[in-house]
């Protein structure tokens, strides 16, 4: 089993716990002034008035537009791919079963 | 419990089956009864399929064969071939096995309270409980024309499960597109058998491939049989059904669905290695194996990516994942012929592939059944609309947590150790296909992290604030895989070596799965 000797889980998991450990006493350390309930746990949002939750949120299509801007060369087709049409579904399956039955075949011959 | 070891191959198939028959006869009496008759019988299937598999482990192949005088006795006195229905279950087997009952228990009891708002409950049950027939059957039978009938099982009642909730027009249009596609990849495995048929006179596995000669009918039916088997599992590119299908299917049914998937995908080693094994071109159909994972991996990853539904995402990490276990079972079986490159990285990389696949099983099912608890809660799949989830549905966003983390190869989950495995053996047949896959890990972990943030950080959204996390039933679902997930991840070396190499060992063993049957061994 090479693969694995080295990989040991509850080694890892030791060390987490002990980092873990180590953080939340450095943590119950600080801040003796702060006060729970008190302007001092409010949204800090650089100084501005902070948005109502609904307006605060990230949402889902926001996340990864430059990802998306670069690969559109590449995603404008794929996408179009996806058709939802299960005419194409089969074509694309019919296709599949002769072209890999072309190289299988050419491939034996050579 | 000796009796019961014996019979266990058929017992794995025949209690779910009787039991669908029977769920919707004891349901017109109690739902109560209902439930607690379908879990017991899983439970059930679940107990026998372990007994088997340890069999196996110790004992080796195990051959059951239906109507003969002695189970073990598949070939009739002056008989050549088998000519009687054969199980053959090997290492790869009894893990399939292993997987599917724990899928198909866990699914069914998150399925308890989740499909309480649906009507018709009783049939959900019996075509849940055949999907698992058909699920089981392709694992365990060593004769072809049976794994159609198993495969048809599966297809019908997927379909039909698929669309249960026909109050949602994508849940019928998924079902419909499911049953077309299965319907054509059915048709051409039965061409496949045909060709067999013609040729050798046989449908038992092991008898064709003793005879197999590797004529171009032989080439033929190997094209037949990839392409169908592959469309099933799902691979680019006849993967365009699976997120059509997957998406609306019901809650419980995801995981077991995933599990059909990785059925296919597990027959199409089965028919590579046993059945064609060193006769075929092995460069060429290895390649096209690994051709089809790399195609997977990243079209599945770049599409989950862009994705705003939160179930089609994970569905198409369905396709993304299967690529990783075709990548490391395509290197293995592109060097099958090699000895020294077979010992250097070949076998680990089929064990890389294979143990991706258990992985995957209980860590992917797990995150599908966190996807539907979002939806048994909000009433939207809708990423834009969801936020905040984190501070009310505290079980379900810990369950998505282990969840994703180990879809996403990070230590110390189990989705690392495999594709760790995966990634040091194909570097060494080739580093681009590593560099592929290290990429499309890092895109899985953006894409979870994606959901991540979208879904159950943020402030807690106005319109959830009454919302609470989910019934008992469906916390256990989830629990049952988190649970299997953690275990697997804390001991990975046990599992590997107890049910992974022997299945990555069953599939080298070509002789061994003939001579099983045929003898001679």
């Amino acid at each position: 089993m090479p693969v694995l000797t080295f990989w040991a889980p509850i080694v890892l998991i030791i060390a987490f716990v002990i980092v873990l450990v180590v953080t939340l006493l450095y943590r119950s350390r600080g801040q003796a002034k702060f006060k729970e309930g008190t302007e001092q746990g409010e949204v800090f949002y650089s100084g501005e008035n902070v948005p109502e939750e609904l307006q605060r949120h990230v949402r889902s299509h926001n996340m990864y537009w430059g990802f998306f801007e670069a690969m559109k060369r590449y995603y404008d087709p794929t996408v179009r791919a996806h058709t939802g049409i299960v005419n194409d579904y089969l074509i694309w399956l019919l296709g599949l079963t002769a072209l890999a039955g072309v190289v299988i075949i050419v491939a034996d011959l050579l | 419990m000796d009796a019961l070891t014996l019979h266990s191959p058929i017992l794995a198939v025949a209690i779910p089956l009787l039991a669908a028959f029977a769920t919707p006869l004891i349901g017109r009496l109690s739902s109560r009864a209902r439930d607690v008759f379908v879990i017991a019988a899983l439970a059930s299937m679940l107990f026998v399929v372990i007994l088997l598999a340890r069999d196996v482990y110790e004992v080796g192949i195990r051959i059951y064969t239906l109507g003969a005088l002695s189970p073990s006795q598949a070939i009739p006195e002056n008989h050549m071939v088998p000519v009687r229905l054969v199980f053959e279950v090997d290492g790869l087997g009894a893990l399939m096995a292993i997987i599917t009952a724990v899928v198909a228990l866990a699914g069914t009891i998150y399925s308890i309270v989740s499909i309480k708002p649906e009507t018709g409950q009783n049939r959900f049950y019996a075509l849940l409980l055949l999907l698992v027939v058909g699920i089981m059957g392709i694992q365990l039978t060593g004769d072809m024309f049976n794994l159609f009938v198993f495969l048809e099982i599966l297809s019908i009642s997927g379909a039909a499960l698929a669309a249960f909730r026909t109050r949602f027009v994508d849940a019928v249009e998924g079902g419909f597109k499911y049953l077309m596609v299965s319907t054509v990849g059915a048709l051409l495995f039965l061409l496949a058998i045909g060709i067999f048929y013609g040729q050798y006179n046989a449908l038992n596995i092991a008898a064709i491939a003793s005879a197999m000669q590797y004529t171009v009918l032989d080439q033929v039916a190997l094209a037949l049989i990839l392409a169908a088997f592959l469309m099933k599992s799902g691979a680019v590119p006849s993967h365009w059904w699976v997120p059509d299908t997957y998406t609306p299917a019901p809650a419980g049914t995801s995981p077991i669905m995933y599990a059909s998937s990785l059925a296919c995908l597990a027959a199409t080693f089965r028919m590579l290695f046993s059945l064609y094994g060193v006769q075929m071109s092995l460069a060429t159909v290895g390649w096209i194996v690994i051709i089809a994972g790399v195609l997977s991996m990243f079209v599945g990853v770049t599409m989950a990516l862009r994705q705003t539904d939160i179930k089609r995402l994970m569905v198409y990490h369905v396709i993304s994942q299967e690529g990783y276990m075709l990548l490391g079972v395509g290197v293995g079986l592109a060097v099958l012929s090699n000895p020294e490159a077979l010992a250097a990285y070949g076998r680990e990389a089929i064990a890389g592939g294979l143990f991706h696949v258990i992985n995957n099983a209980f860590f992917k099912g797990l995150l599908l059944l966190t996807a539907e608890a979002l939806f048994f809660r909000l009433g939207t799949r809708d990423l834009n609309q969801m936020g905040g989830m984190g501070r009310t549905m505290k079980w379900t966003c810990a369950f998505f947590l282990i969840g994703a983390l180990a879809i996403s190869g990070v230590p110390p989950f189990n989705g690392f150790a495999s594709k760790l495995m995966i990634y040091e053996s194909t570097y060494l047949f080739n580093p681009v296909l590593t560099i592929i896959a290290l990429i499309v890990s890092v895109m899985t972990l953006a894409s979870f992290t994606k959901v991540f943030q979208s879904a159950f950080t943020g402030p807690a959204l106005p319109q959830y604030k009454e919302v609470r996390e989910v019934p008992m039933s469906m916390k256990l679902g989830m629990g049952l895989l988190a649970a299997a997930t953690v275990f697997i991840s804390l001991f990975p070396a046990f599992v590997v070596d107890t049910i992974i190499y022997p299945a990555a060992d069953a599939l080298l063993d070509r002789s061994g799965y003939i001579s099983a049957v045929m003898g001679g061994g």
